[in-house]
């Protein structure tokens, strides 16, 4: 039987068969049960760990070695039995791979050392500093006593660091001090006791079975040694059931994911607290960091996909107020520009603004955006009309620039890495143009939206012809042809320069996945430099292409290339090895969530996609709720059994597009006033809120 | 009540002091502190110099060119300038929020400058600062119609000429090498 309803008619819940999908706040009871963070997958070469929080401005890495650095001084340590030092740490996994709980462990002969740490941010305004609770204990497994001992010692970064925090002191450096109680000075440690000099050293014997313990704490800025003690009220147990609860806080203020797939619902948990962590605060706005460690910098490039992530999985307030950020960067000739020579950001920022503030922002809100991305677009054509009544004088005639109607040459030491015209540049700008005559229109600004249109199809046009003079079948990192992959990946999406169907993109694609030999994840410059995100772009042209395939790859490779706390890094080795790019790089976590988002609710367009690229497995029965779109938020409930597949979700005003589960089809045409839009696709009209249709997997 | 009343004065004692803190820059001569900053400037130390030039500013020399042109370059400047810390080099401004910031304010100050240069040569040379600017943030067209500017203000001087042809030659070959 093949049903739909519209209307008003109610909304049945699905019997959903959901797991791996809740939120419950592990029990925190004081049980003292062995830890096994080895148990969590580590993709990477060596593990690595991060304790960060939002508007602090610094975080500590957790290091190979179990040791800690903020990009000032280290915390190392040296746990040993009987004299033996303690291997490194095999893995510094996230409860769960992705609560804000970070564990590990070191083994010394029978003794095992374990550490718990949480990242304890201050309240604002003095949340520019985080203290880390940590937890050592020395557990004997053997069935002999042995003697354990655990020195914690504050020292100088290495000689040559990969990171250094911006406000480090060089002259004088700062006094590597253990708080004492009384103590009217600043430290950097605490341990309870008064310690001399730059180590705290416990020992004990451990009769077999037995366990010792020690407290410590670390803020990431020398902090009163008063303030030490007033943390040290806290018991450790409290500040982890604190930090489980405030993570749970955060997601459930966003859209809610019921997937009965448990990897990527951990994965997004993770992405989402990262992206949310990895902001600071400048005046009354927020920007987005390109990176808790090395990159702790602004890339509008980096920070829009930081924001779009953000603001389509429901975190709508805090893309906003990185907006206001944002428009920062724009210079009094009316770009955006973070960086020398991205010209990129001018896009970028446009097309942010509209993907935040049209999902969510009140009319009102949109106005000082529309101002500057006026003055944006009067740039960009500017630009190109410069260009376009240039020319170079060759006798007496004048020739006229070849690529002059797209924007001028950069150098963005970046991406492309070259100096030329870049396809990227012009794509992005072309999608800026489009954001704000959206926004102009969201305004009731007919007129001047109109304008800004006819200057978007001049310079898609002019694109084209562009492509056309290059005499590649491929979008070329740049007009001159040469420079690596990275903004023409996003000329089929984000960009939608070029309709899916153009072969162009496929071409593009092709030549991106033959570098990498696969399908799916991309590389960068060599092909054992894999690149965690940059190839998402494609991915998702492929899924709007009706091309699943691509996406699945993509979307395999971003879910095994995790840290064991979840999150994923820029550039690695296709041995695992990320050098001294240190992960978690927030934009690897933003190009996770647009896929996943973008597979069950795709909005981008005149038209909702429901269950573009939903997996197999989720099939089963999945939930999403509060998912902000251009209509509103929305709810949806998908499943498909018994040869039947079911949507419901909230109504919208313009026409839905329903894909059907990978593999099945229509088994005859859907009950009207659906319509079959292939055998695998339903056209629902507006205000539909349900649809069911027979069909089947013919593999099956 | 006595209690009271003494933290209310120690209160406001303590907010006394801190209202009245200043900079040891601010106590400094316009020349002083004009003279200073250029010390600092040509030692490539652009990001310490700018609250000399302020300084310098804000004591006297704000109605004059070579007030506003400094402070300006200063500003401008600090947005490239790297710094060694603990043994790395790094951007000496925090993150790019802070040098798009510091350039968009070397450029207002180069308008004031601009208002007070005494003759053509000061002119052009401020607008050829600005088109250098630009051009190192890779504006190229922007730079090309600055350093027009600068060159219509003073014909006769070579840089502004010199900087226009680089920039059509790079146009040209969209910033690809020979």
């Amino acid at each position: 039987m093949t049903r739909v309803h519209f209307g008003r008619a109610r909304i049945f819940a699905l019997a959903l068969a959901i797991s791996g999908c809740g939120n419950p706040v592990p029990d925190r009871s004081e049980t003292r049960a062995p830890l096994s963070p080895d148990s969590i997958p580590d993709a990477y070469a060596r593990p690595s760990g991060a304790l960060i929080a939002a508007g602090a401005t610094r975080g500590f890495q957790v290091d190979e070695h179990g040791d800690l650095y903020d990009g000032e001084w280290k915390v190392v340590f040296t746990p040993t039995a009987d004299g033996q030092p303690a291997t490194p740490p095999r893995t510094i996994a996230a409860l769960d791979r992705w609560r804000p709980v970070l564990q590990w462990v070191r083994h010394a002969g029978d003794v095992t050392w374990e550490f718990e740490a949480v990242a304890v941010p201050e309240r604002a305004p003095r949340d520019t500093v985080l203290v880390v609770s940590l937890l050592v204990r020395a557990r004997n497994t053997g069935a002999a006593p042995h003697r354990a001992e655990l020195s914690v010692t504050l020292a100088p970064p290495d000689p040559d660091p990969v990171f250094v925090a911006w406000d480090a002191r060089d002259n004088p450096r700062v006094a590597l001090r253990w708080a004492s109680g009384t103590a009217r000075d600043t430290a950097l440690a605490w341990c309870g006791e008064k310690v001399t000099g730059a180590t705290f050293t416990a020992a004990t014997t451990l009769a077999p079975g037995a366990v010792f313990e020690r407290r410590l704490l670390f803020p990431t800025y020398p902090t009163a040694d008063h303030l030490l003690a007033r943390h040290a009220r806290f018991s450790h147990a409290r500040r982890v059931s604190e930090a489980l609860q405030s993570a749970n806080a955060a997601l459930a203020g966003g859209t809610s994911f019921a997937l009965p797939d448990s990897e990527v619902v951990s994965a997004m948990n993770a992405a989402r607290l990262l992206l949310l962590a990895c902001r600071e605060r400048r005046g009354g706005a927020w920007v987005p960091i390109g990176n808790p460690f090395q990159y702790r910098d602004v890339w509008l490039r980096d920070g829009a996909r930081v924001a779009h992530a953000l603001a389509i999985t429901g975190y709508g307030s805090a893309a906003r107020e990185m907006m206001a950020g944002f428009i920062g960067f724009q210079w009094p000739n009316g770009a955006f520009l973070s960086q020398r020579g991205q010209l990129d950001g001018t896009g970028q920022a446009l097309w942010a603004f509209e993907q935040v503030l049209l999902r969510g922002a009140r009319p009102e809100e949109l106005d000082p955006y529309i101002a500057a991305g006026q003055r944006a677009w009067r740039w960009i054509e500017w630009q190109r009309t410069a260009g376009r009544t240039s020319g170079t004088r060759e006798g007496e005639s004048v020739q006229t620039l070849r690529f002059g109607t797209m924007l001028p040459f950069a150098e963005p030491r970046d991406g492309e890495l070259v100096r030329a015209q870049l396809t990227g540049n012009d794509a992005w700008a072309i999608a800026g143009e489009r954001a704000l005559e959206r926004m102009l229109r969201a305004r009731g600004r007919a007129a001047s939206a109109d304008s800004v249109a006819r200057d978007r199809a001049r310079y898609t046009d002019d694109f084209i012809a562009a492509l056309a003079r290059t005499g590649l079948d491929y979008v070329p990192p740049s007009w001159q042809g040469i420079g690596r992959d990275w903004g023409n990946l996003a000329v089929g999406w984000p960009c939608a320069v070029l309709p899916p169907g153009d072969p162009r993109l496929a071409a593009t694609a092709r030549r991106a996945w033959e570098q990498a030999g696969e399908i799916g994840l991309t590389v960068y410059g060599h092909r054992d430099s894999l690149h965690g995100y940059v190839g998402n772009d494609l991915a998702t042209w492929a899924l709007l292409t009706g091309w699943t395939a691509p996406a699945d790859s993509m979307l395999d490779a971003m879910l095994h290339w995790r840290t064991a706390s979840g999150t994923a890094a820029e550039l690695f080795s296709r041995a695992g090895d990320f050098g001294r790019n240190l992960p978690p790089h927030p934009t690897a976590a933003a190009a996770l969530l647009a896929q996943v988002r973008n597979r069950l609710i795709y909005d981008d367009i005149d038209t909702l996609r429901l269950t573009l690229g939903a997996r197999r497995s989720w099939w089963q029965g999945s939930q999403v709720k509060g998912a902000p779109t251009w209509w509103g938020p929305i709810d949806l409930e998908f499943q498909h059994g018994n040869n039947q597949v079911t949507w419901r979700w909230t109504p919208v005003p313009v026409w839905t597009v329903l894909t059907l589960p990978p593999d099945a089809i229509l088994t005859g045409p859907p009950p009207a006033p659906l319509v079959a839009q292939g055998r695998d696709r339903v056209l629902a009209p507006p205000g539909t809120r349900e649809a069911t249709v027979r069909a089947v997997s013919p593999t099956n | 009540m006595i209690a009271i009343a003494a933290a209310v004065v120690w209160v406001t004692r303590r907010e006394a002091i801190r209202g009245t803190v200043v900079s040891p820059i601010d106590s400094l001569d316009a020349q002083t502190a004009f003279a200073q900053g250029g010390r600092l400037g040509t030692a490539g130390r652009h990001v310490a110099s700018i609250p000399y030039f302020r300084r310098a500013t804000t004591a006297g020399m704000g109605e004059q060119w070579e007030g506003r042109i400094n402070l300006a370059a200063a500003l401008i400047n600090a947005a490239l300038e790297v710094d060694s810390r603990l043994g790395k080099a790094d951007p000496a401004l925090r993150s790019s929020y802070e040098r798009v910031q510091s350039v968009v304010d070397g450029m207002g100050e180069a308008r004031q400058a601009m208002k007070v240069a005494r003759d053509s040569r000061a002119r052009a040379y401020t607008a050829y600062q600005d088109a250098q600017n630009l051009q190192a943030w890779g504006f190229a067209w922007d730079a090309l119609a600055v350093a027009q500017v600068a060159q219509s203000l003073d014909p006769a001087w070579e840089p502004p000429r010199r900087l226009i042809l680089e920039l059509q030659r790079d146009l040209a070959r969209g910033g690809v090498a020979p």
